[in-house]
C-alpha cells in the first residue's frame, strides 16, 4: 500500500513538473517571438523539414484513409442510405476528423520523434550548453522557429491530406464501387460547408503546436546517452498523439 | 578576475563540490588537475552560470554570477569562451558556421568580416581550408581545435578550457599550448583549463590547483607542485598507482 502511494506520488509530481515545464518552455517561447525575425531562415528550413519531407508520407496515408472510408461508408449505406450521400460521408469525415487528426499522429510519428531525437542529441553531447555559453539562448533558437513550423505547416499538410483523402475515396467509388462521378461530387457538395474545413485546419494548427512544443520539451529533458536519447523519441511520440486524441476531442465539444 | 566563494554541489546522493574556494586572476592561466570524475568540468561549469551551486558564490568582476537570470548572464556569459571536453560542435552546421555562430549572433560584422574572422581564427588552430567542412568529417582532435576557435572567435576575456589537449597528438597538443600562452602574453586573456596533462599543465600553468573529494588541496605555481609533500598530490603528479589514492 506505501508503495503504491509512493508510486502515485511521484507520478503525480512528475506530471507536474512536466505541465510546469511545458508552460514554461511556451513563455520562454513567446518572449522569444521578436528574435525570429531576425532568424527567420531558421524557420523557413524547418518549414521545410516538417512540412515538405513529410509531403510524401502524409500523402500516402490520406489517399487510402479516403479510400477506405469510401469502402466502409458505401458497405453500412447498402440497403439503408442512398449513395448519392457517399461523397457528403466520406467529405465531412475526412475534412472535420480523419485529415486532421491522422496528419497530425503521422506527423508526430515522423517529425515529434525526429525533434526529441535531435534536440536530445545536442542535450547529451553538450551542444545546447555550447549554446548558452556563446550567450544564445537556446529557445529563441531551436525551439520556436520548430513551434512556429508546426503550427503553420501542420494545417498546410491537412489542407493537402484532405485534397488527397477526398480523390482517394472519389477513385474508390468511381472504380470499385460502380458510383458514378456526378453521383459522388453531388454529395460531396450537396452538405459542404466551409465552417466544417476551419474547425479541421484549427484542430490542426493546435495539433501542430503540441507536437513540436512536446518533441522539444523531451528533447531538452534527455538525460544520459543513446538510451536517453531513446527514451525521449519514444515518450515525445506518445505523449504527442495522446494529447492529439484527447486535444481532438476536447475541440470537437467546444467547436461543434 | 574570478572568485569561487565555498562552492558546493551534489548530484544525488554524491558530493561532487565541497568548498571550494579559488581566484583566478586577469591575464592569468589556472590549471585545474584531479582524477577523473572529481568534478573538475562540474567547477568550471558554474563559472560561466551552466550550473547552478547549492551553495557558494562565484563572482565574476564582483558580480555574483550565481543570482543572475536571463538576459544579465547572458552579458556575463559574453566575457567567456568555452571548449568543451567532446567540442560540443553543432553538428547541423558547417565547421565555418560554428565558428561563427557567435560573431552572427552578436555582432553586426558584414558577411565579408565574419568570413574573414573564421578564416583567421582558423588558422590559428591549424585548420585553414576547412570551412565548408561537417563536423562529422573531422577527427576528434580537429573537433576540438575548431572548438577552440569558436571560443575565440568573439574575443572573449576569459577562456576555459575543458581537457584542451586530450586526443590531440603531441605535436598538436603543444601547438595548443603554444596557442594558449600566446593568447595570455599577447590578448591578456584569461585561461583556466581543465586538464590531466601534465606535460601541458606544467606548460601553460601560472598556478596550479589540484580537485580532490570536493576540495582544492593544492594551489600553487607549477614549480612549487613539484615540492609539495602532499602526498596525494605527488601521487597524481607522478602517476602513480601506489599511493594513499586507490585506483578503485
Amino acid at each position: 500500500m506505501a508503495n503504491l502511494l509512493v508510486f502515485i506520488g511521484r507520478k503525480t509530481i512528475s506530471f507536474v513538473r512536466d505541465v510546469g515545464g511545458v508552460i514554461l518552455l511556451l513563455s520562454r517561447i513567446f518572449k522569444g517571438l521578436p528574435r525570429v525575425f531576425v532568424d527567420i531562415h531558421l524557420v523557413i528550413e524547418q518549414m521545410l523539414l516538417m512540412g515538405v519531407n513529410s509531403l510524401p508520407l502524409v500523402l500516402l496515408t490520406s489517399v487510402f484513409t479516403g479510400a477506405v472510408s469510401a469502402v466502409q461508408a458505401a458497405y453500412q449505406f447498402k440497403n439503408l442510405v442512398p449513395m448519392r450521400y457517399l461523397g457528403t460521408a466520406v467529405g465531412k469525415a475526412v475534412v472535420i476528423e480523419l485529415g486532421p487528426v491522422l496528419t497530425a499522429l503521422v506527423v508526430a510519428g515522423r517529425v515529434g520523434a525526429s525533434i526529441a531525437a535531435e534536440l536530445g542529441t545536442m542535450k547529451v553531447t553538450e551542444q545546447i550548453d555550447a549554446l548558452e555559453t556563446m550567450a544564445i539562448d537556446p529557445v529563441p533558437f531551436l525551439v520556436t522557429p520548430r513551434f512556429l513550423a508546426g503550427l503553420i505547416m501542420l494545417p498546410v499538410l491537412t489542407i493537402l491530406a484532405d485534397f488527397v483523402a477526398i480523390l482517394g475515396g472519389y477513385l474508390v467509388a468511381l472504380l470499385f464501387l460502380q458510383i458514378s462521378s456526378h453521383t459522388f461530387l453531388s454529395g460531396l457538395k450537396m452538405f459542404f460547408d466551409l465552417r466544417d474545413v476551419l474547425a479541421g485546419l484549427a484542430k490542426a494548427f493546435a495539433f501542430g503546436g503540441i507536437i513540436a512544443i512536446i518533441g522539444c520539451y523531451q528533447g531538452f529533458q534527455t538525460r544520459g546517452g543513446a538510451k536517453g536519447v531513446g527514451q525521449s523519441t519514444t515518450r515525445a511520440v506518445v505523449i504527442s498523439s495522446v494529447l492529439i486524441l484527447i486535444g481532438d476531442y476536447l475541440l470537437a465539444s467546444i467547436i461543434f | 578576475m574570478i572568485r569561487i566563494v565555498d562552492l558546493h554541489k551534489k548530484f544525488g546522493d554524491q558530493q561532487v563540490l565541497n568548498g571550494v574556494d579559488l581566484e583566478v586572476g586577469r591575464c592569468e592561466t589556472l590549471v585545474i588537475i584531479g582524477r577523473s570524475g572529481c568534478g573538475k568540468s562540474v567547477l568550471v561549469k558554474h563559472i560561466n552560470g551552466l550550473l547552478k551551486p547549492d551553495r557558494g558564490r562565484i563572482f565574476v568582476d564582483d558580480e555574483d554570477v550565481t543570482l543572475l537570470r536571463g538576459q544579465r548572464l547572458f552579458h556575463v556569459r559574453r566575457k567567456f569562451g568555452m571548449l568543451f571536453q567532446g567540442a560540443a560542435l553543432l553538428d547541423s552546421m558547417t565547421v565555418g558556421e560554428n565558428v561563427g555562430l557567435g560573431l552572427r549572433h552578436h555582432t553586426r560584422l558584414s558577411e565579408k568580416q565574419i568570413q574573414e574572422r573564421i578564416r583567421e581564427k582558423l588558422s590559428l588552430v591549424g585548420l585553414s581550408g576547412l570551412e565548408n567542412k561537417s563536423p562529422a568529417e573531422l577527427s576528434g582532435g580537429m573537433k576540438k581545435r575548431v572548438g577552440l576557435a569558436r571560443a575565440m572567435a568573439l574575443d572573449p576575456q576569459c577562456i576555459i578550457l575543458d581537457e584542451p589537449t586530450t586526443g590531440l597528438d603531441p605535436i598538436m597538443a603543444d601547438v595548443i599550448n603554444e596557442l594558449i600562452l600566446r593568447l595570455q602574453k599577447d590578448l591578456c586573456i584569461t585561461s583556466i583549463a581543465v586538464t590531466h596533462d601534465m606535460v601541458s599543465a606544467n606548460k601553460i600553468a601560472d598556478r596550479i590547483a589540484m580537485l580532490y573529494e570536493g576540495r582544492i588541496i593544492f594551489d600553487g605555481p607549477p614549480e612549487e607542485i613539484q615540492r609539495t609533500t602532499d602526498p596525494v598530490v605527488q601521487q597524481f603528479i607522478r602517476g602513480n598507482a601506489q599511493g594513499p589514492v586507490k585506483a578503485v
